[in-house]
């Protein structure tokens, strides 16, 4: 839904209550456990890299993102700016992959748009970034 | 929880109108307008690519591209800030030549403003082979 009233209102208590939400999931990243990232993921989830086709469903999702932490060394994203308003919450990222254990050799400039459920689950993640840079240095298929 | 609600930040809600005045510029073609909303110091990334450094060379690369640029609309999705910063959430719609939109760009772009209301940081993130291969000019000058 566009947002273009610059007059709205919004619940204060939300925001801080999904932004937790989405520092959860990606310190599950961070943790490579798999579980905890997807305990904040609603079950009918949608996992969107663009411009690549959605990943539909937990079962689908935790599949995805078990190949990716599967064969990480060394996982850690640096958050840059993360905040919410309404539904919504951004994380402007640098993520960082170490997968042979020589380094971080991939640091990836990200962002993640989360769209939550009114009960704090994400429900919609849409990731933007440059997909080439992420596949040439050693980033996994992000696709099923 | 409480249901008590606040008036938006009156910083955040000027900070979202100068991004908008922003993207409007883009639509006009109008490479004054866009560049009336930029600090001198103002760096320009399109990442992952390298960083463009104050107003000269950010008004060389905007320049370049509204040349080429036939029509444009940046349909915004969403836009929110917080502090000193903006998220822009876009498709970014571009028709190169005449021939219609050629290319729809998934993108988000994140602003920093200073306390003037004048934007310092603008960082774009999208897929640059979609870009480069749906007509999209040089992004490095």
């Amino acid at each position: 839904m566009a947002r273009d009233d610059t007059q709205y209102t919004l619940p204060r208590e939300a925001d801080t209550r999904n932004e937790a939400a989405v520092r959860a999931f990606l310190r599950g990243w961070d943790d490579q456990d798999l579980d905890a990232a997807m305990a904040q993921c609603a079950p009918d989830i949608v996992y969107l890299n663009q411009p690549l086709p959605p990943i539909v469903g937990q079962a689908d999702v935790a599949k995805l993102i078990g190949s990716l932490l599967e064969p990480a060394r060394k996982v850690q994203f640096k958050l840059l700016n993360l905040f919410g308003s309404g539904d919504l919450v951004v994380a402007e990222r640098l993520d960082q992959w170490d997968w042979d254990g020589n380094g971080f050799t991939l640091k990836l400039p990200v962002t993640g748009i989360f769209e939550l459920t009114p009960d704090g689950r994400i429900r919609e993640w849409r990731e933007y970034y440059d997909n080439t840079h992420w596949t040439r240095y050693g980033g996994p298929s992000l696709e099923l | 929880m409480s249901s008590t609600t606040i008036a938006k930040d009156p910083k955040v809600a000027r900070n979202e109108q100068v991004v908008r005045s922003f993207i409007q510029a883009w639509r006009d073609l109008d490479v004054d307008a866009a560049m009336s909303h930029l600090a001198p110091d103002i760096e320009y990334i399109n990442q992952p690519l390298d960083p463009i450094v104050g107003a000269d060379g950010v008004r060389k690369l905007i320049k370049s591209l509204i040349d080429r640029t036939h029509w444009v609309d940046w349909e915004l999705k969403n836009v929110f800030g917080s502090g000193d910063t903006v998220c822009t959430e876009r498709l970014d719609c571009w028709d190169f030549d005449g021939k219609g939109v050629g290319l729809r760009l998934p993108c988000v772009g994140m602003f920093d403003l200073n306390d003037d209301g004048k934007i310092t940081g603008w960082r774009d993130y999208f897929d640059i082979a979609l870009w480069t291969d749906n007509g999209g000019p040089t992004l490095e000058l």
